[in-house]
């Protein structure tokens, strides 16, 4: 019946052709095997076409082949809807089961042999069109009616499998592919495709500790694979992980990450490829053309690779980053930043990268990463969050050094005001705070809150510029620039300690009433904040000073800060003040048996605090009472040892009490003794021999005998040339200064002063470093040098409450304006002078000079109240009163006032007029000029 | 450069006769000259320094210096199937052993020593990569040095700085084991390679026992992260070792660090729990619920434009093409059987 048919090529449009369905069977196969699907297709169409109905008719059910093979060319076209009704025509049109015209059962002339292929196929094409439901039926159906045909039902099953699970019955989908998987007959191949249906339609729903079991069972099929074939699941994985990194889930997308094939293999296999392929020489056009399509198909590919590659190191980077794998995460995010710099996301990369380095402290990475971004992305939107990461996660960590460089690198970077100097300039800032640089962060700080609109760090910003000036001492301002704190961010967690600080402020001030309110806020508002034990501490300072105050209640309040502090280790500070404060006030109460508790308390329980030298300086006369005199000895030697190498001011306070202590009980040839045989080290530490010197000084000079003099100054010279200075402590170096002036070598006495200014601005008795250096400064030829002098004075003035210097500091200042002519600052500093009653050593000057700038600045007849007042108050002072007198008769000489004025030196002469002074021979001499000329003008002689 | 995955694989020429050393062998080999040329032979002898064969069809023995000669290809004898079977399955120690005794037996004619190529030698020089999978460090630093690399064929003289690495850390060098893998990645190893991957661990090792934890961590994690994908086996080690290195740190860091090491391991090599005789931090660790941090930038921006679920995965794409299998051609006559092809 089937004619033996020409050769594969023959037209689709040809009669004589298509009437050979066997020859054209055949030559659909060989399309179909080929590849060459639309030839096939034709081929078929044309067969189909030209034998329309006849071809059931004289064929029977076998006909329906070639609606098979339509449907398996239309599904290797990717016709699936299309291929699905040929599939259905062949199953539906095509049955064997044929009942003639009387009804009975005929045996087909020609089987139909694909009815079951045709039905799976079509239940596929259902599948993948997304018509699931329908999809299971036809697939369920194939498996049933499976067992009379040779057929893989492994194929039809998974595809059964995937159907139900992408229409939501996973128990049923899985439980299929649990049984694929645990076959012993299936092939690993197939094992395979069963594994990432259930990738793919299974996992990504369920929660990862279900997913886990099954990648631990059969994860191992997908590892034994050819690399070829793992490369082609790639994008599945990587998909997946990518999910699951959307979806927070970084164990699980690293877990997907574990399954790709690594794109290095593919990137050297292309690379090589393209290494190969450069050494071919084309013969002809026909072989260029093919190198060249094989050139761009290596590139196209390597750049997949390449791609891949850095998709893969950003997402395991990302993965373990959100792990806080931060080790992990910096290999990743490196490999990225350093070899694929085109890569879109390298900046992401990079702001990953020094994240990750600053967990790792790898500062010089931060800042050379940073920078590379700064310079690479200048206009990047992320330049301002580069910066500030670079800055604020070295300062975040407490890196106070580094962070204080890498603002200011950044800072310096971009132009004033630009956002991305923000956060690096207030970083920068901020770090001298912690660096102990108060000065300089205030001033820092200050002009951080100026230069920005809106600054990002504004509330830090402002806190720790309020505490920069306490720490200064700058009492008034700091307390201004804390309370504005708490207005402007009354929700900062800052609150307490700016409030605890304010209150320590107002304090300082003197005043207690506000320091006490604020006190007694912050333990109401915040109960549980750290501050509370340092405000009770606080608060008993205050009642101290309020005086009057029964000393239980003091003591009682000092307890409840040690209890409240006691129970945070990180306020052993708070505590160890709190017992040491109270060994003071017992101290003062003679409560000597208290005070030896306290100080066996203190001494146990806070060994090494900051407040140890106080404490042992306040209970060393309890000890010496209570006959405990070597303890209180050896207590305050200890702390001498101590601080042996430490110019600062915990060595000298020690010493004194020291030395006072030995003063209490010894004559001063006893304690020059103990002084000269002290147990120094052997290496016989500078800064101790320092102030052992200058007491063995003081102690020869306490004697008043000329003859040590030469050994006093030998001393002073060993100190001056034998220590070096930065080891020598202040008060040493102020004697040492003085001892120069006294040679006139104030020169000398200059250099000293100036290098404790210089180097310990904030150190102990500046204050005498100030007044002394201001004396100095006051007579220098130069302006600069006497603007010094007087700010110098106004701030010993302002700053320190010590009367004798404050004094000092004004007459000081006031002379100096009067040498200068300036009579109208004058008039505030002798005002100030005058207006301190306690201030008794120049208070005949002071009015004179408070007189004299009133005189000058346009106010005669006040500054002849004041003269009045110096000349009738003070006789005895020559030197003011003296010229109170004539500064009296000038100005009623001035104001033609001739005859009271002459009555003015009448009472001068007579009341002064034995004295030999320069103004009294003046007034005489005046006095006879005036009498003559009043004489000349008045000849009546009256 | 030799990686575990590959094979030298050697044709199987013809028949193979026990023949003593210095006696007349018949063994037909293939023989790679220096000028490029390749001849198929008939060994006659196997000398300290030639070889004597007979060329093709010719009745005339040759003799031949080493030195003329890149390589002698010797047919495989059953011993070294079997040893690069259980070496492809990752059977090492069972490799190892088969190894070793081609390896002494120098002797055995079927072997070839000491000509270029010689099975003997090979063995040695595989006995040296199955050290390196087994993870003996020793024994690698023992052997490598005896390998006459001359007695290689040429494309496997070389050893890799991986097995430099192996023989320092297995001699204690630690500096040296560092100094190679910096060299290495210096001179343009990529840090993703297999390889590289390798020496990142070895190198954490190393820092390790030079009592810098930090550095040690940095390679770890160098190793496992960008390891992703590459043989687990090192992934795994790297990650035990990391942990075994954190044990007793407890900066905040390093705390976190560690407990995503521990969840890690339980996930994807420790079904859920980690290895025998793990560390007690460790152990803790796994047991701790996972903290996870803020996201890293880009985490969440870019959706994917590869890897859609759809019908051109590959599970579909199987499953799809299994029905048109096997379409065959009819024969032609067969009205009643041959038309619609085999079925599959």
């Amino acid at each position: 019946m089937m004619a033996v048919g020409p050769a594969a090529g023959q037209n689709a449009e040809d009669p004589d052709f298509l009437s050979n369905p066997t020859a054209v069977y055949n030559q659909i196969v060989a399309f179909l095997n080929s590849g060459s699907y639309e030839k096939g297709l034709a081929l078929t169409d044309g067969l189909i076409h030209h034998w329309g109905a006849r071809g059931k008719e004289e064929f029977g059910p076998g006909f329906g082949h070639f609606h098979y093979l339509r449907g398996v060319l239309l599904m290797a076209s990717e016709s699936y809807g299309e291929a699905a009704n040929s599939f259905r025509t062949c199953y539906e049109e095509f049955p064997n089961e044929l009942i003639n015209s009387e009804g009975l059962r005929e045996r087909p002339k020609l089987a139909n042999r694909f009815l079951v292929h045709a039905l799976a196929q079509w239940g596929a094409c259902l599948m993948i069109t997304g018509n699931y439901p329908e999809a299971i039926e036809k697939l369920k159906l194939a498996l049933e009616k499976s067992s009379a045909t040779r057929i893989r039902t492994d194929a039809i099953a998974l595809n059964l499998a995937r159907s139900l699970l992408r229409n939501g019955e996973l128990a049923e989908g899985k439980e299929l592919i649990l049984k694929a998987l645990a076959s012993t007959t299936l092939p690993a191949e197939m094992k395979r495709k069963a594994f990432m249906i259930l990738v793919e339609d299974w996992t990504p729903g369920v929660p990862f500790e279900q997913v886990l079991p099954f990648l631990w069972d059969y994860g191992e099929l997908l590892r034994n694979d050819t690399p070829n074939a793992q490369w082609e699941r790639n994008p599945v994985f990587a998909h997946l992980a990518r999910e699951a990194l959307k979806n927070e889930e970084p164990l699980r997308a690293l877990t997907w990450y574990g399954f790709l094939l690594n794109p290095q293999e593919r990137i050297s296999h292309w690379e090589i490829r393209i290494a190969e392929l450069g050494k071919v020489v084309p013969d002809d056009a026909a072989a260029r053309e093919r190198l060249s399509a094989g050139k761009r198909e290596a590139e196209t590919e390597l750049a997949r690779a390449r791609d891949g590659q850095a998709a893969l190191l950003l997402g395991v980077g990302s993965g373990h980053f959100q792990l806080g794998n931060v080790s992990a995460a910096y290999a990743a995010f490196r490999e990225v930043s350093d070899h694929h710099p085109d890569h879109p996301q390298w900046p992401d990369a990079v702001y990953n990268l020094i994240a990750s380095c600053a967990y790792l402290a790898r500062w010089g990475e931060i800042r050379g990463y940073g920078n590379e971004f700064l310079e690479r992305y200048p206009e990047h939107s992320l330049v301002a969050e580069v910066a500030r990461l670079m800055a604020e996660s070295i300062y975040l960590l407490g890196e106070w050094g580094e962070a204080r460089q890498t603002g200011v690198a950044l800072r310096d970077r971009f132009p004033r005001r630009d956002v991305a100097a923000d956060v690096p300039d207030y970083v920068a800032a901020a770090s001298l705070f912690h660096l102990g640089n108060h000065e300089d962060a205030a001033s820092e700080l200050d002009t951080y809150l100026k230069r920005y609109a809106k600054p990002r760090r504004a509330e830090p910003a402002t806190y720790y510029l309020g505490a920069s000036k306490m720490h200064l001492f700058k009492w008034k301002e700091g307390v201004e620039v804390l309370e504005k704190f708490e207005e402007d961010f009354p929700d900062s967690s800052l609150r307490p300690s700016a409030l605890l600080q304010a209150a320590l402020g107002r304090f300082a001030l003197g005043e207690l009433d506000e320091a006490s309110a604020k006190a007694e806020r912050l333990r109401n508002d915040w109960p549980s904040a750290k501050e509370v034990a340092a405000s009770w501490n606080l608060t008993a300072d205050i009642l101290l000073a309020q005086g009057e105050v029964p000393l239980e209640a003091i003591l009682g309040t000092y307890e409840k800060g040690r209890e409240l502090a006691s129970a945070d280790p990180a306020l052993i500070e708070t505590a160890a003040y709190s017992v040491w404060k109270q060994i003071a006030l017992q101290s003062g109460a003679r409560n000597h048996d208290a005070v030896i508790a306290l100080y066996d308390d203190f001494r146990t329980s806070f060994p090494g605090s900051g407040h140890e030298i106080d404490a042992i300086a306040g209970a060393v006369r309890s000890l010496a009472e209570k006959g405990r005199h070597a303890d209180a000895v050896a207590a305050l030697q200890e702390q001498i040892l101590r601080f042996a190498n430490d110019p600062g001011s915990s060595l000298g306070e020690i010493f004194g009490t020291w030395l006072a202590f030995l003063k209490d009980r010894n004559d001063v040839g006893a304690v020059l003794s103990l002084v000269r045989h002290f147990p120094a080290p052997t290496d016989d530490p500078a800064p101790l021999r320092a102030w052992l010197t200058i007491s063995e000084i003081e102690l020869m000079e306490g004697l008043g005998d000329e003859t040590h003099r030469d050994t006093i100054d030998n001393l002073y010279f060993k100190i001056q040339l034998d220590l070096p200075r930065e080891s020598v402590s202040n008060y040493p170096l102020v004697k040492l200064a003085r001892w120069n002036v006294a040679r006139s070598d104030t020169v000398k006495a200059r250099e000293i002063l100036e290098f404790i200014i210089k180097t310990r601005p904030l150190g102990e008795h500046i204050e005498m470093v100030m007044s002394d250096l201001a004396g100095l400064l006051a007579t220098s030829e130069s302006e600069t040098d006497r603007n010094r002098a007087l700010a110098y004075y106004a701030e010993v003035r302002e700053r320190f409450d010590m009367p004798l210097l404050q004094e000092a500091a004004t007459l000081g200042g006031g002379r100096l304006l009067m040498r200068q002519g300036r009579h109208k600052e004058a008039l505030n500093w002798w005002g100030t002078y005058l207006r301190r009653e306690e201030w008794v050593s120049s208070r005949p000057e002071a009015n004179f000079q408070f007189g004299r700038c009133l005189e000058e600045t346009g106010k005669p007849n006040e500054a002849l109240k004041l003269y009045v007042s110096v000349y009738v108050n003070f006789p005895g002072h020559l030197d003011w009163s003296t010229q109170a007198y004539l500064r009296t008769a000038d100005i009623l000489k001035r104001d033609r006032k001739d005859a009271d004025a002459l009555l003015v030196m009448v009472d001068m002469l007579k009341r002064l007029g034995s004295f030999d002074h320069p103004n009294v021979r003046i007034a005489r001499e005046q006095f006879a000029r005036w009498k003559a000329e009043w004489v000349a003008r008045n000849p009546s002689g009256s | 450069m030799l990686t575990f995955r590959s094979i030298c694989t050697f044709g199987a020429l013809g028949f193979c006769f026990f023949v003593a050393r210095g006696a007349l062998a018949q063994q037909h080999v293939s023989i790679h000259i220096t000028n490029g040329a390749i001849l198929d032979a008939e060994v006659v002898k196997v000398g300290e320094g030639a070889l004597t064969f007979r060329a093709g069809e010719s009745a005339q023995a040759v003799e031949l210096p080493y030195d003329q000669i890149s390589a002698i290809v010797w047919p495989e004898p059953s011993e070294w199937i079997q040893a690069r079977q259980f070496f492809n399955a990752g059977r090492f120690e069972e490799a190892a052993l088969v190894y070793e005794k081609l390896a002494t037996a120098k002797s055995d004619p079927r072997l070839g020593y000491p000509s270029p190529g010689n099975i003997a030698t090979l063995a040695q020089r595989r006995l040296v990569e199955c050290h390196r999978y087994r993870g003996d460090a020793t024994a690698v630093a023992n052997l490598l040095p005896a390998i006459e690399a001359d007695r290689l064929p040429p494309a496997e003289r070389e050893i890799s700085p991986v097995l430099h690495a192996w023989a320092a850390l297995g001699r204690g060098e630690w500096s040296r084991v560092i100094e190679i893998a910096e060299k290495a990645f210096a001179g343009g190893l990529s840090a993703t390679s297999e390889e590289g991957v390798e020496l990142a661990y070895l190198s954490g090792v190393a820092y390790r026992s030079e009592g810098r934890p930090d550095d040690a961590l940095i390679a770890f994690g160098q190793a496992y992260a960008l390891g992703a994908g590459t043989d687990p086996r090192i992934l795994r080690m790297a990650i035990i070792e990391a942990l075994c290195t954190l044990e007793g740190d407890e900066r905040p860091t390093r705390i976190r660090e560690r407990r995503a090491l521990a969840h890690q391991y339980a996930a994807m090599f420790g079904k859920g729990v980690l290895w025998e005789g793990a560390p007690p931090m460790a152990q803790a660790a796994a047991k701790e619920p996972l903290e996870l941090g803020e996201a890293a930038l880009g985490q969440s921006g870019r959706s994917g434009r590869k890897g859609d679920i759809s019908k051109q995965t590959s599970g579909l794409k199987g499953a799809e093409q299994v029905t048109a299998d096997h379409m065959k051609a009819v024969k032609e006559g067969n009205s009643a059987e041959a038309t619609g092809g085999t079925p599959p």
